[in-house]
């Protein structure tokens, strides 16, 4: 652990630092690309921009600076533009025309930087990453923090600017091109800012880590919110929040980015199961609970049809499925139910209410089907089934309304005043 | 084979790597077509990416070098990355974009964690790991050479076999399953395959050529051909090439990193393609484009023509110019070709049509004025059709039956008769 | 009203790889109207709507809206896309997308404004969906969706619409309310085009009705053009729903 083995602040909050301004700008951008389907282009412009790297060291002999940004924006461009094209143009299907144009782009850099080999980068450097290098010195530290916190600055100020522009462009596009907007004017200011991060990001975090923190802290905030802003701040927050967790967790002497990519999955992996509204888990509970609550309401009427028929209830309703034996304990513990002996139960006046209001929706059903669906009468019951539990009072007595207040139900048995 | 390259002066390692690289391309290319087709073309890159993780896990459990258990592992990471891909866009609100980006990213940084502690453990290097990620295809060896034998030859067993179901599920995969066919077993054993060839190439070419070995042949193979068997067979030829050429180029004189050299050589293949091929190329699709454009115009300057030459005998050229919207320049251009033909006289200011002219506007307005009885009498072919509308006669183009019943029935001029 | 024609439409053709889906398509519209636009499947009723509002490029003609080019007149034009056009799980909430509607009139960099915002809210109660506006529009029903969609070009006070098929999916309630809406539009002096399906209620809903299948069949005032013999010519003779149409020509009443 590296907790407390490197506290040296000069170098431990130097490091994190430039990591949280990164993360923060990558998860950013991510949210367009991660709403726009445009995840793998981003993946492709963090390799397509190799060549402009190598093509910016090559004339300014520098390995950070105006060089380097300028070309990998310029290339950003190209990987955008050309991918569009062969798959425009050329009809070839558009992830495959990524998979062109990216691994052609990246061999072309490879093929430049053995041109290099003075100056202190290679194809590994490029994938791994080496944040630790970044606080070898003091002037370089200060050198990558200032263009980290410029290219945040210039994301922020971009959707600041184009918030409306890029919100439009993202949800609906035709809309935008008919009202006049340039959403290709967007995709393109969009993907020349990716170009930028990766960039700076490059030397710091590797090509392949800088895809995590693009895709993974924005799909992390898209299933916890249903607001744009909101997801943006929440995208930042994990970002950052994965830097953190990534730098004080990782093994010592470990990889720092590939754990922030790490942690920024396990978050990820938090969301996917506890999302409020699309997590997994809450998928499973409101499915149980529609299952008890149909289970409940099967029960009560049956209990309710039994005593119009004027049959005893012999068999436990509660030897079925553990739901079913749920199901029972919840109502006898809210007072629907009662049993005089094991296994004979019956309604209580509150359950006779509620089965009341069921078998009204289920035979009203019934009814409203058999007049406008011409369907056999054997072939009723089971739709009604389904339909009882989501028919409440308000739809009753619309249904009511419509058919008259009928007095039976197609299979003649009378239906419940409401 | 060694033989003959033996005399051509090539020197044993060469013709290891070149043997290998060609073979690993040919069975990428088989194998890559039927990801492309089925619209996975990522899944490669994805599944390379998150087979880091397992070659460490590996390393880390069997303690050294062992290349079939780093094999394995790769494999076996890349299968359940690519499952991981599989749940996130199925069951969460990702699309599946997100989700191969998610598992390519995460993977990968949980393989370089690995990595560095694997660098630790061992002091100094990574122990050769990283050859994985970045492909050495110059250090291929005899027992390499081997495996990949192995795999072209799975390969073709595997097409041989399998080729009539994998062409169905690839074109139709519900028809398939509706059939009877095990939709989802034939996708996952094309899966599987995918990863073999993947894990199998990797140490050789590296993450980023692998997706490119996958990719580049089959697209290129689709520009020459309609047909999955040529498609394939190209497919292979063309993975080939790549290897042999990139294998050659990274030979002296021109010393060029391998796996880069393999993909650029296919880039250029595909570059020719895209722009030269017959039928589906951008410049067949441009020269087609234009054409249609200018048969386009040439058929609204005869209609236009025809309905002013109806008035008078000389047709006042402004006035044909301003019926089409036609730019000065523009109409003055069509007013030359059309001269050129020999269908009409233009002085500047009136045009006058000669015999030839009369004949074939008159001849352009009978089209169009059967092609719009056609369609109302039959508008439930019309979409068949139309692809004739604009450039065919009508006479070309029908059966003999509708057209005779279409001429009988004597249809008014067109224009009036729509408004 | 001025002597432009609100739409003209001279001699267009739209094609897709040499294949056109719309071919010499000529017409004027100089009353303000509810036009209806029918055609089979594939007749290129949804491409000439994106063919005025410039979102495919034509092959040959040309297109004015109330005289002038399309990009002069973009603030005057509203447009409703198909429903299935867009993402509904994008994370913006209903009165987000209907603010959009304002971002036409506002143009580059303005924010809509708390009097914008109102003027949403006033469109979102028109169209029945008051109190819905801070839902996130997956959680909308179908109906509700294409309300709100509806909402969104009532927001920009257009002078002209274009629908793609607006009562495509919807509830009967969802439909009488965007037909009263679009009658209201009319009212005031608006053109709203709409690409619909239900031959049964063209008669009812619409004054003018253009009738598509790749070339124009007829267009002009709906007695006038909505006949058995248009529909013929324009369906084939196969669909015994041409029947039931024509009944409701005949009756101007819609059938069950």
């Amino acid at each position: 652990m590296k907790l407390f083995a490197a506290f040296d602040p000069a170098s431990a909050f130097g490091l994190l630092a430039v990591a949280i301004v990164g993360n923060v700008a990558c998860a950013l951008l991510g949210c367009y690309l991660v709403l726009r389907r445009l995840s793998m282009l981003g993946d492709a412009l963090t390799h397509g921009v190799l060549p402009g790297i190598a093509l910016g060291v090559l004339f300014t002999g520098s390995l950070s600076g105006w060089g380097i940004m300028l070309g990998a924006v310029v290339f950003g461009f190209l990987t955008a533009f050309l991918t569009q094209t062969v798959s425009a143009q050329a009809g070839v299907a558009e992830d495959s025309s990524i998979g062109i144009v990216f691994t052609t782009l990246f061999s072309v850099g490879v093929i430049l930087l053995t041109l290099l080999p003075d100056m202190h980068i290679d194809t590994g450097c490029v994938f791994f990453g080496s944040l630790e290098l970044v606080t070898l010195s003091t002037e370089s530290w200060l050198g990558v923090f200032t263009t980290m916190v410029s290219s945040l600055l210039a994301t922020v100020a971009f959707i600041v600017v184009f918030w409306k522009e890029l919100k439009v462009a993202s949800f609906d596009s035709a809309l935008a091109e008919a009202m006049g907007y340039r959403p290709q004017l967007m995709h393109y200011l969009l993907m020349g800012l990716v170009s930028l991060v990766s960039v700076t990001s490059f030397a710091t975090v590797g090509s392949i880590v800088v895809v995590a923190m693009l895709i993974v802290p924005a799909a992390c905030a898209y299933l916890l919110t249903d607001r744009l802003a909101v997801m943006l701040w929440l995208a930042a927050g994990v970002g950052a929040l994965s830097a953190v967790l990534g730098y004080f967790l990782v093994p010592t002497h470990g990889n720092v980015p590939g754990m922030m990519a790490v942690m920024a999955g396990a978050l990820l992996l938090l969301a996917v199961l506890f999302a409020p509204r699309h997590g997994v888990v809450a998928k499973v509970v409101r499915n149980v609970r529609l299952a008890l609550r149909i289970a409940m309401e099967d029960i009560l009427a049956d209990l309710y049809r039994r005593e119009e028929s004027r049959q005893d209830r012999k068999s436990d309703p509660a030897t079925g499925r553990w739901i079913n034996r749920l199901a029972l304990a919840r109502l006898r513990n809210s007072g629907s139910i009662t049993a005089a002996e094991v296994g004979a139960w019956r309604l209580t006046d509150r359950g006779r209410n509620q089965a009341r209001s069921l078998i009204r929706a289920h035979r009203l059903w019934e009814a409203y089907l058999e007049k406008n669906l011409d369907l056999p009468p054997d072939h009723l019951h089971d739709p009604a089934m389904r339909m009882e539990h989501f028919i409440g009072p308000a739809l009753q007595e619309e249904l009511a309304a419509e058919l008259h207040e009928p007095g039976t139900d197609p299979h003649g048995r009378q239906i419940p005043k409401g | 084979m060694m033989n003959f390259l033996d005399t051509l002066g090539i020197p044993y390692n060469t013709r290891i790597v070149l043997t290998g690289a060609c073979l690993l391309g040919a069975s990428a290319g088989v194998i890559g077509a039927f990801a492309v087709l089925r619209r996975r073309a990522l899944t490669g890159d994805a599944l390379a990416h998150a087979s880091l993780p397992g070659v460490c896990v590996a390393f880390l459990v069997v303690g050294d070098r062992n290349f079939v258990s780093l094999l394995i592992g790769a494999f076996l990471a890349g299968l359940v990355g690519i499952g991981v891909i599989a749940v996130l866009s199925r069951w969460t609100r990702l699309k599946e974009d997100a989700s191969i980006g998610i598992v390519l990213g995460t993977f990968f940084g949980c393989g370089t964690v690995l990595l560095s502690i694997i660098q630790r453990l061992k002091g100094g290097s990574p122990a050769g790991l990283d050859g994985f990620i970045l492909g050495k295809a110059a250090s291929m060896n005899f027992a390499d050479v081997r495996l990949i034998s192995l795999l072209a030859l799975g390969t073709l067993l595997l097409m041989t076999a399998l080729y009539k179901e994998f062409k169905l599920t690839t074109f139709d995969p519900g028809f398939a399953r509706a059939q009877g066919w095990p939709d989802f077993l034939l996708d996952l054993t094309l899966l599987i395959a995918i990863a073999l060839t993947v894990v199998i190439g990797l140490p050789a070419v590296g993450v980023v050529m692998m997706a490119a070995l996958l990719i580049i042949p089959a697209v290129t193979a689709r520009f020459w051909t309609e047909r999955l068997g040529i498609l394939l067979l190209l497919a292979a030829v063309v993975g080939m090439g790549m290897g042999a050429a990139g294998t050659l180029l990274s030979d002296r004189p021109f010393s060029l990193p391998t796996g880069p050299a393999i993909v650029l050589v296919g880039a250029a293949c595909f570059a020719i393609s895209a722009c030269a091929a017959p039928r589906r190329g951008m410049l067949a699709r441009y020269l087609a484009q234009r054409r249609f454009s200018s048969e386009m115009e040439q058929r609204l300057l005869r209609l236009i023509l025809f309905k002013l030459s109806q008035r008078s005998s000389t047709i006042d050229a402004e006035e044909a110019r301003i019926d089409g919207n036609w730019s000065v320049p523009h109409f003055r251009w069509l007013l030359r070709q059309a001269q050129k033909e020999g269908t009409l006289h233009h002085d500047g200011k009136d045009i006058r049509l000669t015999a030839q002219g009369e004949q074939e506007t008159a001849r352009a307005d009978r089209d169009n004025r059967l092609w719009e009885a056609f369609l109302l009498a039959h508008p439930d072919l019309a979409r068949g059709y139309a692809a004739c509308f604009a450039t065919q006669s009508p006479e070309d183009a029908l059966p003999p039956e509708v057209l005779k019943s279409l001429v009988e029935r004597r249809p008014s001029s067109s224009r009036e008769a729509a408004t | 009203m001025s002597s432009e024609p609100i739409l003209d439409i001279h001699d267009v053709t739209v094609a897709y790889h040499r294949r056109p889906v719309l071919w010499d398509i000529d017409l004027t519209l100089t009353e303000p109207s509810l036009v209806g636009i029918v055609g089979p499947n594939g007749a290129g009723k949804s491409t000439l709507i994106k063919a005025i509002l410039g979102l495919v490029p034509l092959a040959s003609g040309h297109i004015r809206i109330l005289g002038s080019p399309l990009e002069r007149q973009r603030q005057r034009i509203g447009y409703v896309p198909q429903r299935e056009s867009v993402d509904w799980d994008f994370p913006v909430n209903v009165l987000d997308v209907v603010l959009m509607g304002t971002y036409g009139r506002l143009g580059w960099f303005r924010r809509p404004k708390a009097k914008d915002r109102a003027w949403a809210r006033e469109c979102l109660d028109r169209i029945g969906l008051a109190g819905l506006e801070k839902h996130q529009i997956g959680q909308l029903s179908g109906g509700q969706q294409q309300r709100t969609f509806l909402a969104r070009a009532l927001a920009q006070q257009a002078d002209i619409y274009f629908m793609d098929e607006p009562f495509a999916g919807v509830d009967a309630a969802t439909e009488q309310a965007i037909i009263f809406l679009l009658q209201e539009l009319q009212r005031q002096g608006k053109t709203v085009v709409v690409v619909h399906h239900d031959l049964r209620t063209v008669p009812l809903y619409f004054q003018q009705v253009l009738l598509l299948n790749i070339r124009k069949v007829a267009f002009g005032p709906t007695e006038a053009v909505f006949t058995e013999d248009n529909l013929r010519k324009t369906y084939g003779g196969r669909l015994t729903i041409l029947e039931t149409a024509g009944q409701a020509v005949r009756t101007r009443e819609p059938t069950p």
